[in-house]
């Protein structure tokens, strides 16, 4: 179900210790959610980060501490403090090996979003996040990137810039990027789905499926084959066209919904609600199963 | 710490092996033990034993103590740092050096955790057989430090019954090789006296260990009792038919609760359950079951439930591991208290447990493996509510003493650490600790290993020595200091 | 060490006042210790004597060799110096057996027999089975740390004991461990102690882990042709469901080895191992045997007063080379050689021949050894022998061992030159 992401607690965080206040007002990380966790570590194996690099600041036991730390007054919003939240992939596999029951996701979101607000990054890296909130969270953008970047790779100038090491020359962030990107020459990969795909067989259910932004434009084939699973087991595939971006690219970012966006594909799929039949909400996106979590 | 020297570290492990930053050493203040906390100068992370050497030389070198760490959640804060002192984590140790199966003899790094010893080999049929509850996070270097035990000890043996070998380095950076593949090395039990040592002997960096078979057929019975005596009493009765149980355990009503939150193993609904697992071959498994059930049922059970498969006993055994920090869900805060008694003192204990918390007014869950008779009261309170916390820690340690009175130990799996080390002497005379601090000498003279755990009146601060500033008199060379 | 020429009469009379008068006499003929025949025996008779008597003998610069059932007293190097044996003799008491817990708390001089004999009738054993357990004591047995023919089940002496207590030279007397089964508290003094051989204090009493008595037993033995298939076998059987609680191979020539399996349990759990283990040696003779084959190793030092018997540790996998080995080394020397192995790697060798040839038959099986990368440890042989052939081998570890000793026993009272390194 998907739920309010930034659920107000009661308690907000203020330092009892006399010490200044590292946190805002809005939406600060709960102590009763920080104190949730007994410190037993069964978080750390779970924890990508941790398991590559073996430091506890980078863990999910780890990041509670300094969560905790700051919630306390008793440090202050560095680099390095902050590099350790930028490191958490929001996986939150550390909840599924939590015996306490820690909710880590919203912790995750409600720091990024204090982090947003109360720390000034380099400029270089603020661009870039600009850049990467202002394309990704568009799929109009994200399609017309796509062209270009077929473009890119079906001309061979991405064979030759690797090559030629001219990908060297950018910034670590998007060097990364295009080392990761996706092969975009087969036109699956950004095929819209049409409205509706019948069941197979006797309908069960109704399903409607949340398509992403870079999955709709990059990987669609994976939309595709999700509809045909469903569609096999019975289910009728409702796929509201023009969906925009589900939001969660954002949190992840620390930005919060500021609810100006009406493609939101979760507004999208709330306003095309027709009888009061129950809908169940699929999507296959990493992004969007997190964010109907927290 | 010096800037020179943090170089010099930085120059043996890199950035990737070094914590420097006062909000990163933060995050390595405590273990699993969250009640004491001392923040490090350093941490350091070396990736192998030749780094780790070096780490250690440079350290004797300065006469900087240092603490070992590897998952850092022990219970009992042998991890915890000295202050002055640095951490030294094994956490990028982590690769298994040698499966050898025909022998069933595995080499591994320290910071290879404990069940994943076990995932590398149970495709072939074997395990390791030393469990700890935090298996799935806790490193074989801190098994061999605090000889880890688990609910399958009972049959099993603990952590020192399978470890072979160990490669160490001591405290003056030498490297040592203790034990071996083969058994019986002549020669002191050097690898017996360093399991168990919780970081005061040296630090390791390769373990040789043996493996096991498992058995053909495992079944687990659940059975439920009106009372914690009962149950007791039919683990008395099962031992005296001769039986030898794989593992018993026994979880008291808050336990369960604690645990059916977390983990929905589906427990019954009960003031007590006992957990017997049998295991051998088929037929021999099928006829002693026929047996527990009514030596169960005679002491009072009334409900059984055989969980036969993998799966069903995986969920049993889940709720079981996950039931200490399970408790988190039904009290704000807890202490969980480690203390062994002779099995045939269960019932008087048990009783007496319930009389010190109904007058300390704290609740408190019971955990405990019935096999050995290994306690693990966990006490329930809330810090914010005034003096509970204190009173808290008055019945922990008041449990402790009745586990000694009764004939049993301070501690069964967790260590002394930090924890428990003012309570040695009401266990050890002082001639027998003594002894103790002759084997400590003779593997650290310099006392740089972990030298704050484990012995009263060791609290360290150590503080390094200001380099000497001549007097301007004898700059002058009016005077001479001699 | 300054050697005091202490006056040596005045020590006796010292030590019958802290035992007894009726409790020290003169060494006979039968008191020798590798050839070398002390003064006195002394018979404490409490921990506290025990502990007392040390603390005299260490001022007074005197040599003292523990002695329990005096069955391994050839075990090690020749002592440098042996002025006084102390027996265990009257510390034989079995103090506590709380059989619902399977524990039991024995004194030292309690031989393995008679310690037996009083967990029986509660249907409890200790699990080891010493060579002559009429006369090892469990003091002599944790010394020793020896190891038999139902360790591959039931573990080592080490991992039977509990606790210990035991007088160190200084006049202590300390406890270590506990009588529970499951103890972290403080070091583990009581595995340090195991194996020692009396070279770090005396062991005054320990608390043992016991397991119940087997329902029932059948052993089995397996004959092949050679000792590469008799390994095949053995892996075979360590890698199986095979419950054994002793697997042996024994061989006295090449091209005959035979492999013994002992079962224990209920009736039914015999017969679905003898299934289990019938399928694993399909094509050999197996033939059900009499409990005689685990004496096999008993049998190894019967007459054996001019033969040498090595125990070498290598590998389970390893067993058959370790036999090829032996046999390649009694070619070239003209020995004879009877192995007793244990499924554990453990193996016992005896060799007959003259001394020259035993040199080098011993010689060349150390390099044998070696190439295997095991241990090889003499257990006995000619006294004469020991003057030109090296016990224990060459160990590392050796400067922390004498660490060690330097700590418990820095006059080194308590068998001086006897273990490894010549502590």
């Amino acid at each position: 179900m998907i739920e309010d992401a930034v659920a107000t607690p009661v308690n907000v965080a203020t330092p009892t210790n006399g010490k200044t206040r590292v946190f805002d007002e809005h939406h600060p990380p709960s102590a009763d959610l920080l104190n949730v966790c007994v410190h037993c570590g069964f978080c750390l194996q779970t924890c990508p980060t941790y398991t590559l690099w073996g430091k506890e600041m980078d863990s999910p036991r780890g990041r509670i501490h300094l969560i905790g730390m700051a919630v306390d007054g008793e440090v202050a919003l560095s680099d390095v403090y902050v590099s350790h939240f930028d490191h958490c992939l929001g996986c939150q596999a550390c909840v599924t090996s939590c015996p306490s029951g820690i909710k880590y996701g919203k912790l995750i979101e409600a720091i990024r979003s204090q982090l947003e607000r109360l720390y000034r990054r380099p400029l270089g890296e603020r661009m870039f996040r600009k850049m990467l909130a202002a394309t990704f969270s568009r799929p109009q953008r994200l399609r017309k990137l796509a062209i270009a970047l077929r473009l890119y790779q079906g001309l061979g100038l991405q064979r030759l810039a690797r090559a030629l090491h001219l990908t060297a020359l950018l910034p670590q962030n998007l060097r990364t990027m295009e080392q990761l990107m996706p092969d975009l020459s087969r036109k699956e990969c950004s095929a819209v789905l049409p409205p509706m795909i019948p069941a197979k067989g006797e309908k069960r259910r109704t399903v409607a499926l949340i398509t992403g932004c870079v999955q709709s434009v990059f990987t669609a084939q994976a939309n595709a084959a999700t509809a045909r699973v469903l569609a096999a087991e019975g289910c009728e595939v409702l796929v509201p066209q023009n969906q925009g971006c589900c939001g969660a690219l954002l949190l992840d970012l620390g930005q919060e919904d500021d609810g100006a966006q009406d493609d939101r594909s979760v507004r999208v799929l709330e306003s095309r609600r027709h009888h009061r039949q129950r809908r169940r909400l699929r999507g296959n996106l990493e992004g969007l199963w997190l964010l109907a979590a927290r | 710490m010096d800037s020179h020297l943090i170089s010099e570290f930085r120059s043996i492990v890199g950035d990737a092996g070094l914590v420097t930053a006062p909000e990163q050493l933060r995050t390595y203040e405590c273990d699993g033990l969250t009640l004491f906390r001392v923040v490090p100068e350093l941490v350091l992370l070396p990736a192998s034993g030749e780094e780790m050497q070096a780490v250690v030389k440079l350290c004797y070198r300065e006469r900087i103590p240092f603490v070992a760490r590897g998952s850092g959640t022990g219970l009992s804060g042998g991890a915890l740092p000295v202050k002055g002192g640095v951490v030294i984590g094994v956490s990028r140790m982590n690769r298994i050096l040698d499966v050898d199966l025909a022998n069933a003899r595995v080499v591994v790094e320290p910071g290879v955790t404990n069940s994943a010893i076990t995932a590398a080999v149970s495709g072939c049929g074997y395990f390791y057989a030393p469990d700890p509850s935090s298996q799935i996070v806790c490193t074989v270097a801190g098994n061999v430090a605090e000889n880890s035990g688990g609910a399958h000890c009972f049959k099993y043996g603990v952590t020192t019954t399978y470890i072979l070998g160990l490669e160490v380095v001591l405290s003056n950076g030498s490297l040592v090789r203790l034990g071996g593949k083969t058994l019986d090395f002549p020669g002191y039990d050097l690898v017996g006296s360093f399991v168990g040592s919780e970081g005061t002997f040296g630090i390791v960096t390769k373990v040789t260990l043996r493996i096991i078979k498992k058995p053909e057929c495992i079944q687990t019975l659940m059975a439920a009792f009106n009372s914690s005596s009962e149950a007791g009493q039919a683990v008395s009765d099962i031992i005296a038919s001769g039986m030898f149980p794989a593992a018993m355990e026994i979880m008291d009503r808050l336990a369960l609760e604690a645990a059916e939150a977390a983990v929905h193993p589906n427990y019954p609904n009960c003031q007590a359950l006992l957990l017997v697992e049998l295991d051998g071959s088929v037929r021999e498994v099928d006829r002693l079951m026929e047996a527990v059930g009514p030596i169960c049922t005679k002491c009072g059970a009334w409900e059984l439930r055989l969980a036969k498969s993998d799966a069903e006993r995986m969920a049993v055994w889940k709720g079981r591991k996950a039931a200490f920090a399970a408790v988190g869900r039904i009290s704000p805060n807890y202490l969980v208290q480690d203390g062994v008694i002779p099995r045939t003192a269960l019932p008087r204990v048990l009783g007496e447990i319930d009389r010190l918390s109904a007058e300390a007014g704290l609740r408190v869950a019971n955990v405990f493996h019935a096999g050995d008779g290994n306690l693990h009261p966990l006490v329930l309170y809330d810090r914010r509510i005034a003096g509970q916390e204190e009173r808290a820690m008055v019945l922990a340690e008041d449990i402790l003493r009745l586990c000694v009175e009764a004939g049993g130990s301070i501690t069964g799996e967790h260590g002394i650490g930090e924890e428990k080390k003012h309570f040695m002497p009401v266990m050890f005379s002082e001639a027998d600790l003594d002894a103790m601090q002759r084997l400590r000498e003779a593997f650290d003279p310099y006392g740089l290993c972990n030298p704050s755990k484990m012995f009263p009146g060791t609290d360290v601060t150590y503080q390094r020595p200001i380099a000497y500033e001549p007097h301007p008199i004898e700059k002058a060379g009016l005077a001479q200091r001699y | 060490m300054i050697e005091t020429q202490y006056p040596i009469e005045i020590a006796w009379t010292d030590l019958e006042a802290i035992v007894g008068p009726e409790y020290i006499r003169p060494a006979s003929a039968t008191d020798t210790v590798d050839g070398l025949r002390p003064a006195k025996v002394i018979a404490p008779g409490t921990a506290q004597e025990v502990a007392n008597v040390l603390q005299y003998c260490s001022s007074a610069r005197l040599a003292v060799v523990p002695r329990g059932g005096g069955t391994k007293l050839g075990l090690g190097n020749r002592p440098q110096k042996a002025d006084l044996i102390l027996s265990t003799e009257r510390l034989n008491r079995v103090v506590e057996h709380v059989w619902g817990d399977m524990t039991v708390i024995a004194e030292a001089g309690c031989t393995i027999d008679s310690l037996q004999r009083a967990i029986q009738p509660h249907r409890q054993r200790l699990a080891i089975d010493p060579l002559w357990p009429e006369k090892t004591t469990v003091g002599g047995l944790l010394a020793t740390a020896e190891s038999g023919t139902l360790r591959i089940r039931y573990g080592a002496v080490r991992d039977l004991v509990l606790g210990v207590e035991v007088a160190l030279p200084d006049g202590s007397l300390i406890k270590a461990g506990g009588k529970v089964v499951k103890n972290v508290a403080g070091y583990d003094l009581t595995k340090l102690m195991i194996g020692s051989l009396g070279t770090l204090g005396v062991i005054t009493r320990a608390a043992l882990r016991l397991h119940p008595i087997p329902v029932a037993t059948a052993s089995y033995s397996i004959t092949v042709g050679s000792a590469a298939e008799a390994n095949k076998i053995v892996l075979a059987i360590l890698a199986s469901y095979v419950i054994y609680t002793g697997l042996q191979v024994r061989t006295d020539r090449a091209g005959h080895v035979t492999i013994d399996v002992r079962f224990e349990g209920i009736p039914e759990s015999l017969e679905d191992q003898h299934e289990k283990l019938a399928k694993l040696a399909a094509g050999c003779n197996i033939a059900q045997v009499s409990d005689e084959v685990w004496n096999a190793r008993r049998q190894l030092f019967t007459g054996a007063d001019c033969s040498v018997i090595c125990k070498c540790s290598v590998l389970p996998s390893q067993i058959g080379s370790l036999c090829d080995g032996v046999f390649r080394q009694i070619n070239a020397t003209e020995t004879n050689a009877t192995i007793v192995a244990q499924g554990t790697g453990l193996t016992e060798v005896r060799l007959d021949s003259g001394l020259s040839s035993l040199i080098k038959a011993v010689d060349g099986l150390r390099n044998e050894v070696d190439l295997l990368e095991g241990t090889l440890v003499i257990e006995h042989c000619p006294v004469p022998m020991k003057e030109t052939v090296n016990v224990w081998g060459t160990l590392k570890d050796v400067p922390l061992m004498q660490q060690i000793k330097g700590k418990f026993d820095p006059a080194r009272t308590l068998n001086p030159g006897r273990f490894v390194g010549a502590i």
